[in-house]
């Protein structure tokens, strides 16, 4: 089963489900209250708040092969909004929180993709 | 480093005849290497160079240790050696002759060579070039027909596969009719090796290994236990489902319950050995315990601990249960073989009549999974027993096994899935179907076993009440 998706599992499977990256300390707050929704669903979920810079912090994830890196930015967080990057398809654009995280859920369920 | 300990055999004359025209080619290969390695380290004593499933090899005796930093030049030295595109002509000399050609030139290893060929067969050399090859062929033309090949890696080898010989140095190679073969043969390799899980698992901590802990018994760490975890939950609703209902075992029995099930003696040495556990009571007799290696005998008693009626029938018990195997410690390999593994077992207990419609049923459900995990391509291997091991190596039930193998077939041609019959390879106790599904990289793994038992359940004396309240035997 490793060795048949070769690491990259799909969003069911995945030890590291979603990752939030907020851009900034004005962020965290908002990505943490996405974080505690998603756990009260048992999503494996994780927030990177270190001071590296965005494009790192995306690179890391990556390479751990986290299935779905959810980017807060100033504009996302005044939208209500969460910008997507999937791992293996990039960047997927920005969409309202509640609908991310419903669109998320489903799929753990269904074990879609 | 690996290391071998195999002895391989001497290909008769007749495998040589058979030897397709890459195993030529590879086997030519190897004379060419023998040759530029005598080029650069005149002293090397040789062995013997045989092809492989994926190349050849040549082993040999000397004080510099070969690695891979070496390969360059030796590369550089047989692209020389196929540029002058010598020829290999054949010669003969009688066994004196052979055995005192080699003691002069002090290869010893040659000299008893020499002694495996059988009485009355020639024994013949090959010459290209200025290296001479005590060899019963066959090979290519000439040096220049081999286009493209590569060394491996180097290994340590003893002497005839035997620990007590000298450690002789095995360089491996490769050689394919041209560039473009040997170029996508390299990548698919690559590839491979990328998506070797024991990388994959290291990389993104999913198991560990210790030597503390053991060979073959896997440590899942966080991440590796969430894969586990969902794999179960999706076993289980699935099973749930289609009507399974779950039980759990304990990992130990009495050595008197393998004998019952027939897997001692025939299993034995695939198990761990038991452990002695004294009795408080000095007058009673001495346990042995085994450590499970297959669930069914435990779900054969979960079967027997109540009354059962028809009305139960079909019953279908599933256990996500960790069983043990004693694998040699040279055979493990990654999670590929292993001394502990979780096993997702069920087992179905019903009549004749039902049975092919459960065996539909679970193939059905092998499908779904499928379709979850992607696999395109997936084939089944049917193996069924031999009538003339009836009684030594498959239970001596002649007329079940017929009618048993009938009933699979017949379900097997009318579901319309891709499967073979391989005889003479069933279980002890009964015909198997064993799931295979190919992997992206193209690799095969079996992923799903199904037995069809007739004989175990007789032997633990499994009944049930039928309608006319007489019992009857699975
Ligand atoms: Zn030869
Ligand atoms: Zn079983």
């Amino acid at each position: 089963m490793i060795e048949h998706y070769a690491g990259n599992f799909p969003l069911w499977l995945a030890p590291d489900q979603v990752r939030l990256l907020p851009f900034g300390d004005d962020q965290v707050e908002y990505a943490k209250e996405v974080v505690s929704e998603l756990r009260k669903h048992e999503v494996r979920v994780s927030l990177d708040t270190t001071s590296d810079k965005i494009g790192a912090r995306i690179r890391r994830a990556e390479t751990e092969k986290v299935h779905t890196i959810l980017l807060v930015g100033q504009r996302e967080q005044e939208a209500g909004n969460l910008a997507v990057r999937e791992h293996g398809k990039g960047d997927l654009g920005a969409k309202p929180k509640a609908e991310v995280i419903s669109n998320l859920l489903e799929r753990i369920k269904t074990r879609q993709g | 480093m690996e290391s071998a300990k195999h002895d391989v055999q001497r290909k008769t004359l007749e495998e040589r005849n058979q030897m397709s025209d890459l195993e030529r080619l590879r086997h030519s290969c190897a004379h060419v290497l023998a040759t530029a390695v005598l080029r650069l380290w005149p002293d090397a004593k040789l062995d013997i160079g045989p092809p492989t499933a994926e190349g050849f090899y040549y082993d040999f005796d000397l004080e510099h240790r070969f690695s891979p930093e070496d390969f360059e030049a030796i590369e550089a030295e047989m692209k020389k050696v196929t540029k002058e595109n010598q020829t290999f002509e054949r010669s003969t000399k009688t066994r004196e002759e052979a055995k005192a050609y080699y003691a002069e030139r002090g290869q010893n290893f040659k000299v008893e060579r020499v002694d495996d060929i059988p009485e009355g067969e020639e024994i013949s050399f090959y010459q290209n070039g200025e290296f001479v090859d005590l060899c019963a062929g066959p090979h290519v033309m000439r040096t220049g027909n081999i286009k493209a090949f590569k060394l491996l890696r180097v290994a340590a080898a003893y002497y005839r596969g035997n620990e007590k010989n000298p450690q002789l140095q095995r360089i491996y190679g490769t050689a394919f009719k041209n560039k473009t073969q040997l170029n996508e043969w390299l990548e698919a390799q690559e590839e491979a090796r990328k998506r070797d899980h024991r990388k994959i698992g290291r990389e993104m901590q999913l198991f560990a290994f210790d030597d503390d802990v053991g060979p073959g018994l896997p440590l899942w760490l966080p991440k590796g236990t969430v894969l586990i975890e969902e794999l179960e939950k999706l076993a289980k609703e699935t099973e749930f489902e289609a009507g399974y209902e779950r039980v759990r075992t304990p990992h130990l029995a009495r050595e008197n319950m393998y004998k019952t099930s027939g897997h001692l003696p025939y299993y034995a040495e695939s198990m761990f050995p038991p452990m002695e556990v004294k009795d408080d009571d000095p007058d009673k007799p001495t346990d042995r315990i085994y450590l499970k290696a297959m669930n069914c005998p435990h779900h054969h008693k979960i079967f027997s601990a109540v009354p059962r009626s028809y009305r139960e029938l079909p019953l279908r018990l599933a256990e996500y249960g960790t069983c043990y195997r004693y694998e040699r410690s040279g055979e493990l390999m990654g999670l590929m073989r292993v001394r502990s593994m979780q096993m997702n077992d069920a087992h179905i207990y019903c009549t004749p009549e039902q049975f092919a419609d459960e065996f539909r049923a679970v193939n059905e459900m092998y499908l779904k999974y499928f379709k979850i995990f992607g696999f395109e391509k997936y084939s089944m291997r049917f193996s069924t027993h031999s009538p003339d091991r009836l009684g030594d190596k498959y239970v001596d039930e002649a007329e079940l096994w017929k009618q048993t193998e009938n009933m699979v077939r017949d379900v097997l041609v009318e579901s319309g899935v891709d499967f073979e019959e391989v005889p003479d390879e069933a279980a002890f106790y009964g015909p198997k179907i064993d799931v295979q599904v190919y992997s992206i990289s193209g690799r095969e793994f079996t992923i799903a076993t199904n037995q069809v038992d007739f004989a175990v359940p007789k032997r633990f004396g499994l009944e049930y009440k039928t309608r006319e309240n007489t019992p009857e035997m699975l």
